[in-house]
């Protein structure tokens, strides 16, 4: 799931669209003026992007409006968690160094 | 019980922050010396089999840390610029991956009143270079892994 997430966001235009949805949902056709790419292209990215679960889509009267999947980012914050809480784990590990350091030095 | 704070600066850079109860000199020496680093930088989980520190400008480093599976993981790198007990600017590079896609890590260490506050900065390249290596990254070792992912975070959040 990761590897499809990551894989769908390693493309500029992709992320791109990823941070103009972090502000809120938008039509197809906003994304378009704003990156600014024709509909077809974007469409294409648009797809990718659902089916790797970042985004999904609600359609709206004549319009198809993209938002960010909550489930996705939730993960994706998981992950960076996880990097945190290794050098987390380390920096404990360093407290108790220095505790000991420290005591040596004292004895000295 | 001090907490690690982490910062997501841009699209290329994490800033990780930590304060610990000693003096900076305690703290540079736990950096740098072989003995010291052997004893926290390898998780519970992964062993840290080599430690090599050339601390001097232009020598190197290298860290193994061998995974409950067995793998070993190389890291590598250069120390460009050395200031005890401020500062330490070096590269760092994941063996696994082809080369020139080192990292630039800048450590440095501020004294209040008898306590010590690390910063981490890592710097990564390009965006290119990132993406080209985002899948990559997932297959090879944790720590890779989770560098780039938070890079790649760092737009997201």
């Amino acid at each position: 799931m990761l590897v499809e997430t990551f894989a769908a966001l390693a493309e500029p235009t992709r992320l791109r669209i990823v941070e103009l949805l972090r502000t809120g949902p938008r039509p197809v056709s906003e994304i378009c003026d704003r990156l600014p790419l024709p509909q077809p292209q974007v469409s294409k990215h648009l797809r990718v992007l659902r089916n790797a679960g970042l985004v999904e889509v609600q359609p709206r009267a004549q319009q198809r409006i993209y938002e960010l999947s909550a489930t996705s980012l939730r993960e994706l914050n998981e992950w960076i968690e996880r990097f945190r809480d290794i050098w987390s784990a380390r920096f404990e590990q360093l407290d108790d160094l220095l505790v000991e350091i420290q005591n040596n030095e004292g004895k000295k | 019980m001090h907490a690690t704070m982490l910062e997501l600066k841009s699209d290329r850079e994490i800033v990780i922050t930590r304060t610990f109860a000693a003096p900076r000199l305690v703290v540079f020496d736990a950096l740098t010396k072989p003995d010291y680093v052997k004893r926290w930088y390898g998780l519970k989980i992964l062993t840290m089999t080599v430690c090599e520190i050339d601390l001097r400008v232009g020598g190197r480093w290298r860290y193994v840390l061998r995974a409950p599976d067995g793998s070993e993981h190389g890291f590598t790198g250069e120390y460009r610029e050395i200031v005890p007990p401020e500062r330490i600017v070096c590269t760092e590079n994941y063996e696994a991956l082809m080369p020139g896609h080192e990292i630039l890590v800048t450590v440095t260490l501020d004294e209040q009143d008898g306590k010590t506050t690390l910063t981490s900065r890592i710097i990564y390249q390009s965006q290119a270079d990132r993406d080209g290596h985002l899948q990559s990254g997932m297959e090879h070792g944790m720590r890779e892994t989770y560098e780039r992912l938070a890079e790649l975070l760092s737009t997201l959040l």
